[in-house]
């Protein structure tokens, strides 16, 4: 009898571990413990970050976190049955629905429900005003350039990626930037430069930042392009050196040497940007035409069929060449020297009078 | 004896006092006021078209004189001539002949009498005669070598930018044209009197009293493109 009651006992100890092991590691015994209660247990009580709503009559039930909160984790009653459930991502806003069924096979109204809390994180909205630019135009490689910088440092400095428009055009992505912190204070020193096409056209460029959070490109500033060019603003002239004398081709009276004068961009010397032929003139010496000496001598220009000429033409100068040399006259232009006829003048003045007053001076000894 | 001749000598002293003054010491000291109200600037339509820039921008008919008003642009003036209005009076004598050199010098004697630097209302008149040799015009003009410190003319004002080295790239304003000095020679133009090329008008002036060393300056007319 004793034996049986042992093994009564033992299996009662087996059915009662089995079963609470069972009912351990079943979900519901999961939620069960999750409420750190069974049967009545209920949800948290406000406090700890836990927000108790009671006295609930509905099925549902729609909770929003105050402002700067977040709900994070659920907890709700439903006739015996308390469940959690976390609330992934955060929300300020939740809507408890029972799940719980009551002995009627209905699904059991909610009695209360439990909101825990956790500070809303503090994010910061992408916002950027830009500041766009018109910088020059590159004729040579048929490019205008322009610039981009945040207005001030109350900007955003997020990631950005930024855009254009030409337009009418559609928007073009520009680089994604990170530690895009250009200012107007930075802009000479590490300026952001992006170029669109110059045609030689007028050009308006509206510059645009993708918002991540709305997934919109958001227009920012819009500029005209300007007229100033990229190269030659200021340039540098460079001389080359003179050609060897020849005879002039368009006159035989003269020699000629030409050089080449270049003006290079002050800031790019490979860069031409405009050249031009110096030409300087000399004239050639007339020559008594002797066939033997000066037929084969291109320098020497013959003045006649061989005959020899009176030189005349070389006191007066080129005299047929508009704006040529010339010659001056000798005219009477030096103004005349008035200090001589000054004391000239003095003298005469005060020898007069020294006479006058000795003259006089003998004239009364006299009488 | 003695006291008659002595005062025929102071007789003979006072005469020739008397004489000098009169002849010489009045004409060469008084000041002579120029006439300016008789000359304007000619109507456009009157000018001579040449090839000269100058010939288009400024009057020149045989024989006419003109005034203009003048100023300095880019060099300053003597600080004696501050405050003072400044005119250009010129007589054209047309395309240089055998005969013009006298011309020239009768005017420069004459009407154009180094003298003559003031007008009425003590305004200064720079001036000069006029003439056109291989198309271009040459200014004959007073020096009084004091650099603008006692005279008023044209020469000193040259003379000065040339001994402080200013003279080239001076830029002028006659009427409503602008003129720039492309070149400048000392010379003594009875040993070479050639000049460099490319002047529309030059400009001569003396640089001693008596010998033939001359400042010659050449000038272009510059468009108000170029001024800038």
């Amino acid at each position: 009898m004793q034996s049986k009651l042992r093994i009564f006992a033992s299996f009662l100890l087996v059915f009662s571990l089995t079963l609470g092991l069972f009912l351990t590691l079943s979900p519901k015994g999961v939620e069960a413990n999750n409420g750190q209660g069974q049967g009545q247990e209920t949800c948290p009580n406000t406090g700890g970050g836990w927000i108790k709503i009671d006295d609930l009559t509905s099925k549902t039930y729609e909770y929003t976190a105050p402002t700067g909160k977040l709900v994070s984790k659920v907890c709700y009653k439903a006739s015996t049955v308390v469940t959690y459930y976390d609330v992934n991502p955060p929300k300020d806003k939740v809507l408890v629905e029972s799940t719980a069924v009551n002995p009627g096979g209905q699904i059991a109204d909610l009695s209360h429900a439990s909101f825990l809390l956790i500070d809303k994180p503090i994010v910061e909205e992408e916002k950027h005003d830009l500041v766009l630019t018109s910088m020059c135009y590159d004729h040579i490689n048929m490019v205008r350039v322009w610039r981009v910088f945040h207005k001030d440092k109350s900007d955003t400095y997020f990631p950005i990626q930024l855009g254009y428009k030409v337009v009418p055009g559609g928007i073009n992505s520009l680089d994604k930037l990170f530690g895009f912190n250009h200012t107007e204070a930075t802009r000479f020193t590490d300026p952001y430069l992006f170029e669109t096409l110059y045609d030689e056209k007028p050009q308006t460029v509206i510059l645009y930042w993708w918002n991540n959070t709305t997934q919109q490109w958001v227009m920012d500033d819009t500029k005209a392009a300007n007229n100033t060019p990229c190269y030659c603003v200021k340039t540098t002239e460079y001389i080359g050196e003179w050609s060897d004398w020849t005879v002039d081709p368009s006159d035989e009276s003269r020699f000629v040497r030409e050089r080449v004068v270049s003006n290079l961009d002050s800031k790019n010397s490979e860069i031409v940007c405009s050249t031009e032929i110096e030409k300087d003139y000399e004239e050639r010496d007339f020559c008594p035409w002797e066939t033997a000496t000066y037929a084969d001598d291109p320098l020497c220009l013959p003045t006649g069929d061989g005959e020899d000429e009176d030189d005349d033409g070389d006191v007066q100068g080129v005299t047929t060449e508009v704006k040529g040399t010339t010659t001056v006259v000798l005219a009477a232009t030096a103004a005349g020297d008035r200090s001589t006829v000054y004391l000239i003048q003095s003298l005469l003045m005060l020898v007069t009078g020294i006479s006058l007053i000795y003259v006089g001076k003998e004239y009364i000894n006299r009488v | 004896m003695k006291f008659k001749i002595l005062n025929i000598l102071v007789a003979v002293l006072v005469i020739s006092t008397a004489i000098y003054t009169i002849f010489v010491f009045i004409p060469n000291t008084k000041e002579e006021v120029i006439n300016t109200e008789i000359y304007a600037v000619a109507d456009s339509t009157s000018f001579v078209e040449q090839e000269n820039p100058l010939g288009k921008s400024l009057a020149f008919v045989d024989g006419n004189t003109y005034l203009y008003t003048f100023s300095v642009l880019n060099r300053d003036i003597p600080s004696r001539w501050e405050g003072k209005e400044i005119s250009l009076k010129y007589t054209y004598l047309g395309e240089y002949s055998e005969d013009t050199v006298n011309e020239l010098n009768e005017l420069l004697l004459g009407d154009y009498k180094w003298q003559r630097q003031l007008d009425q209302n003590r305004n200064i008149v720079l001036g000069g005669p006029i003439f056109v040799m291989d198309n271009t015009y040459q200014l004959h003009t007073h020096n009084g070598l004091s650099l603008g410190n006692k005279h008023y003319l044209f020469g000193d004002l040259l003379h000065l930018l040339y001994s402080n080295g200013q003279l080239d790239g001076t830029q002028i304003k006659i009427g409503d044209t602008v003129l720039q000095a492309i070149w400048y020679k000392d010379a003594r133009v009875l040993e070479d009197n050639r000049t460099p090329g490319g002047a529309d008008l030059i400009i001569s002036t003396c640089l001693e009293r008596n010998g033939d060393r001359r400042l010659i300056s050449g000038w272009i007319v510059i468009s108000p493109e170029e001024l800038q």
